[in-house]
């Protein structure tokens, strides 16, 4: 086990562990509240409880599960909020797209362990945001790359992430040891365990950390298994016995096999236009509207998108005056290549109930996803005059119905032979 | 033989296509436009020169016969126009699109 660098040791798995994101992404946008009590917790749906605290908080004697309503009495100067999932999703795949561009293969990992399941357990469910995502980063094939020099990949790794975001990362043979490396690592600092050592650098660690349940931990702990390394004395069919599948690849993990594969996040290009109005918020339809039209244009002017490519989804994040955040996706019918064809459909998915942000609007920011090559419309080879009939029809009927009657009219031989101009030609009512 | 069902025809309210619309034409004495406006309130135009002229006798054997003479001008701001007099009221009328059967 070592934290210098030097070549390249035996690994395969790199994992940025970013801990207490969620809090990390507010000081990230507020940096002066970094080494301050904050305190999270009270989001829209959740219980009004303590969520998650900084360690300057858990100093003060704040712990999860605290009601809100003490925090103040155990800490004056508590910095209290609530927690914003859009943001946390936003810093993380910031992260996420960005390591991208390191390696190739990434996998965007729950963190999933018996203390998680645990406290999931007394609290009820787990919200999404308050799970420590981790990202692996399969080192296979990366040596040449990187010249041989792993405190090189390091280094690029570490670029990724905002120092106060407090990056740790490990490298280790597998995923569940890169993982504990990560766990183990000193905030912004690395800790590498190559393959060989993986079993002497579990051996110490807690069982609570083995993808158990909370049951088999405590029944682990009423037998005298407290450590990683007892397990790893226990006869494999033992545990199998005992624990079933969980049991078996935990042993497994306990003796350094983890052929866990890393599961590569799909590379999707995204176009990305923002605009901030800090001095004077969106706070009318009219104005949101012109916003919107502004960021499609700066979107559309994206090199990616001058090339002809199409989107089939588009996704709204804002953040609101009132310190919330507001998001929304839509997906299209069909994929869209124009500006004005993605305005249309934008406006009128955003004429239906509640898809408008509640509060005036400080940080407007468009996402075009789902990017494809240009489409063009295929007309069918045979039939294509009973669609183009079956469309004039509805559109008859809807015209009817609106005006109380069908405006639409259809031109028709009279007498064409007619000398007489007039005569030549009528209109009739356009019936479908 | 079959009686009369008493349904309607369904027919159709045919609407004119083409109709002339009435135009106020000042002439010399041979009947050849000078000046043309198009309504009442519409702007006076002079005529440079009559492209072309004919003239249509029609349904002479029913009870309102047609008689027109049609004229094509050339008006003073460069566009064409199509009228023609009805002899037989003696009004004049705009109608586009008349002479390309005709000629």
């Amino acid at each position: 086990m070592t934290s210098l660098l030097y070549g390249w040791p035996n690994v395969d798995v790199a994992c940025v562990w970013l801990p207490q994101l969620p809090l990390r992404a507010e000081i990230l946008r507020h940096p002066a509240w970094d080494g301050q009590p904050i305190v999270m917790g009270g989001g829209p749906s959740d219980h009004k409880t303590v969520q998650l605290c900084s360690p300057e908080a858990e100093k003060a004697g704040i712990r999860a599960g605290l009601p809100l309503r003490e925090v103040l009495a155990l800490c004056p100067q508590a910095i209290v909020i609530h927690p914003d999932p859009v943001r946390i999703a936003g810093t993380l795949e910031e992260v996420l797209l960005r390591l991208q561009r390191v390696a190739p293969a990434v996998e965007l990992g729950d963190e999933d362990t018996a203390a998680l399941r645990k406290r999931a357990r007394a609290q009820g469910a787990t919200p999404g945001w308050l799970r420590e995502s981790r990202l692996f980063v399969d080192l296979r094939g990366l040596q040449q790359a990187y010249q041989r020099e792993l405190s090189i990949l390091e280094r690029a790794i570490r670029a990724v992430a905002p120092p106060l975001l407090q990056p740790c990362i490990g490298f280790a043979g597998g995923k569940f040891a890169a993982s504990m490396a990560a766990r183990l690592a000193p905030l912004r600092g690395c800790h590498v365990v190559p393959a060989q050592e993986t079993v002497e650098f579990l051996k110490p660690l807690p069982v609570q950390y083995l993808p158990f349940t909370p049951d088999i931990v405590e029944r682990l702990t009423l037998l005298g298994i407290i450590t990683i390394g007892d397990l790893a004395r226990l006869p494999f069919s033992a545990v199998q016995a005992q624990f079933g599948r969980p049991g078996a690849r935990a042993w497994r993990l306990a003796h350094g096999e983890d052929d866990e594969p890393i599961i590569a996040h799909p590379v999707t290009p995204v176009v990305r236009a923002a605009l901030r109005c800090d001095d004077d918020p969106l706070g009318s339809v009219e104005t949101f509207q012109a916003a919107l039209d502004q960021l499609l244009t700066r979107a559309f002017s994206n090199f990616i998108m001058r090339r002809g490519c199409s989107a089939r989804q588009l996704r709204l994040r804002a953040l609101l005056s009132d310190g919330s955040s507001w998001e929304r996706s839509f997906t299209f019918k069909e994929p869209l290549s124009g500006k004005h064809a993605v305005r249309q459909a934008l406006r009128s998915k955003l004429k239906a109930a509640n898809m408008l942000p509640t509060a005036p609007i400080q940080e407007l920011a468009l996402e075009l996803l789902g990017l494809g090559p240009e489409t063009a419309r295929q007309l069918p080879l045979f039939g294509s005059r009973i669609r183009q009939q079956r469309q004039l029809a509805e559109a008859a009927r809807q015209l009817a119905a609106r005006y109380g009657y069908s405006p639409l009219y259809r031109p028709v031989e009279v007498e064409p032979w007619s000398r007489i101009p007039e005569r030549r030609w009528a209109l009739t009512p356009f019936e479908p | 033989m079959v009686a009369h069902s008493r349904a309607t025809m369904g027919a159709y309210t045919l609407r004119t296509l083409n109709a002339a619309q009435a135009i106020a034409v000042e002439t010399d004495a041979a009947g050849t436009p000078l000046l043309v406006r198009r309504s009442s309130g519409g702007q006076t135009r002079t005529v440079v020169k009559v492209l072309d002229r004919w003239r249509i006798d029609d349904e002479w054997w029913r009870e309102r016969p047609i008689s027109r003479l049609y004229h094509v001008l050339l008006l003073e701001n460069g566009t064409r126009l199509t009228v023609y007099h009805d002899l037989r009221a003696g009004s004049w009328h705009a109608q586009s699109d008349a002479g390309s059967w005709a000629r």
